[in-house]
């Protein structure tokens, strides 16, 4: 769900972009290693080693006996946990992810439960740095959202234009709230009920993660990692990439704000956002020899 | 704690007043005070000496979170701030258990290694933040 967390967790590690890790959205979580691990915690992170709490985006060595505890963040609603290696399941469909509603890939196509051995790959070449981390996106990009709601960019969508001038203007500027229809594959929000100009038949069409939909209720829908592949309500916006890990962190009772931008400006946020992990890739490999980084 | 002065006005008055004794304290003392005698408190032991916190490397300063304030009680192994490299952040940690006295740098102060960037009294208890 926060694709920018899982990614920064590998970069800290040196691992590949695309190694696995653990999302954690039922809190508190408790971790126990067989064996030493370099391990980061990324997201929306309250994480303590040893009762210890550590900061957000930081990597430690797990030693066997020690305790990693993830506690319910104050704000946003997923944690990730990676490890030097990767989590070793196996390749299903070309994918290491679960997917749950079919039972499909990750550790036996199904949650984590409590007892759980989990596989680890072998670690890149490590330098025995630890204890370190990086600032949490929302410090260092540069589009960042009010302590108090949480601000996405959308494009306007295909049918954009099929809703009355009044929807359009609530939609841009109302506040939003997540409501309790949330999974990972949208996320109903509530607000002033949104309607069309004119009764209007739409054929099915392709959707993607990040599509915002409006059903006959009139309360708008996002289509989040587990979107659908079609549907045919009319698509009234599309939340922008660079901000789809913003929306995967939303709970229910989160306010959203949505942003108008052009796709130009989505291209530069997608960019800002992969020069972002890119550096922080390179600034593993190249500081991590300096004095400092290893306890 | 009385001046020198205080405490001489003070017997004055008491033995003006004909007083048999008088006993004041505060947090960390207690003087008596009778006629032709004083009773002081135990000697204060010696305050703990302050323990200055150098870098471990060079970087940017970044405060921690949540951010340690001069004042405040810091665990041992806490980070009281970060040396931000790059991208990479490195943790300052306090050496011993006490209460941060003060932060040598600034936010996004450049610090070179060995700099020292805070100053921790030992001791002391941790409080509610």
């Amino acid at each position: 769900m926060d694709n920018l967390a899982l990614s920064m967790g590998n970069a800290l590690l040196g691992n590949p972009d695309h190694a696995a890790g653990i999302e954690v959205q039922t809190f508190p979580m408790r971790l126990t290693t067989t064996q030493p691990h370099l391990v980061a915690v990324t997201g929306a992170a309250s994480a303590f080693l040893d009762g210890t709490p550590l900061p957000p985006c930081w990597v430690m060595r797990l030693e066997p006996g020690q305790d990693l505890v993830l506690k319910r963040p104050t704000t946003g609603a997923r944690s990730y946990i990676t490890v030097a290696g990767g989590i070793d399941v196996p390749l299903v469909l070309g994918s290491r992810a679960s997917d749950l509603r079919n039972g499909l890939g990750g550790h036996e196509g199904r949650d984590l439960r409590d007892g759980d051995l989990l596989p680890v790959g072998p670690a890149p070449h490590s330098t025995g740095a630890q204890d370190f981390g990086a600032q949490p996106p929302d410090e260092t990009l540069a589009f960042t959202s009010a302590s108090d709601f949480l601000d996405i960019r959308v494009v306007p969508g295909p049918e954009h234009g099929v809703f009355t001038a009044a929807a359009q203007a609530a939609f841009w500027q109302d506040d939003w709230l997540v409501s309790t229809m949330a999974d990972r594959m949208g996320m109903r929000l509530s607000g002033e009920k949104l309607t069309l100009a004119q009764p209007t038949e739409l054929r099915s069409g392709g959707i993607l993660p990040g599509v915002v939909q409006v059903p006959p209720s009139g309360d708008p829908l996002i289509q989040l990692r587990d979107a659908n592949s079609a549907g045919g309500y009319p698509r009234l916006g599309v939340v922008i990439q660079a901000d789809m890990w913003r929306a995967g962190q939303a709970r229910p009772g989160t306010r959203i704000r949505f942003h108008r931008v052009t796709t130009a400006q989505a291209i530069a946020a997608r960019n800002e956002q992969r020069d972002l992990v890119a550096a922080l890739r390179r600034d593993v490999a190249r500081y991590a020899e300096l004095p400092g980084f290893t306890r | 704690m009385l001046t020198e002065r205080q405490i001489e006005e003070l017997v004055a008055h008491a033995r003006a007043c004909r007083v048999a004794a008088v006993e004041i304290s505060g947090d960390d003392w207690l003087l008596r005070l009778e006629p032709g005698r004083v009773h002081a408190a135990p000697a204060r032991p010696a305050p703990p000496e302050p323990v200055t916190l150098f870098a471990n490397g060079m970087g940017r300063f970044h405060p921690a979170w949540p951010e340690a304030r001069p004042g405040e009680f810091v665990p041992q192994g806490q980070a009281i701030g970060f040396l931000r490299t790059g991208a990479i952040l490195r943790p300052l940690r306090a050496l011993a258990g006490g209460t941060l006295s003060a932060l040598l740098v600034g936010t996004d102060e450049l610090v070179g290694y060995g700099q020292p960037v805070a100053t921790i009294l030992p001791g002391g208890e941790p409080h509610a933040r």
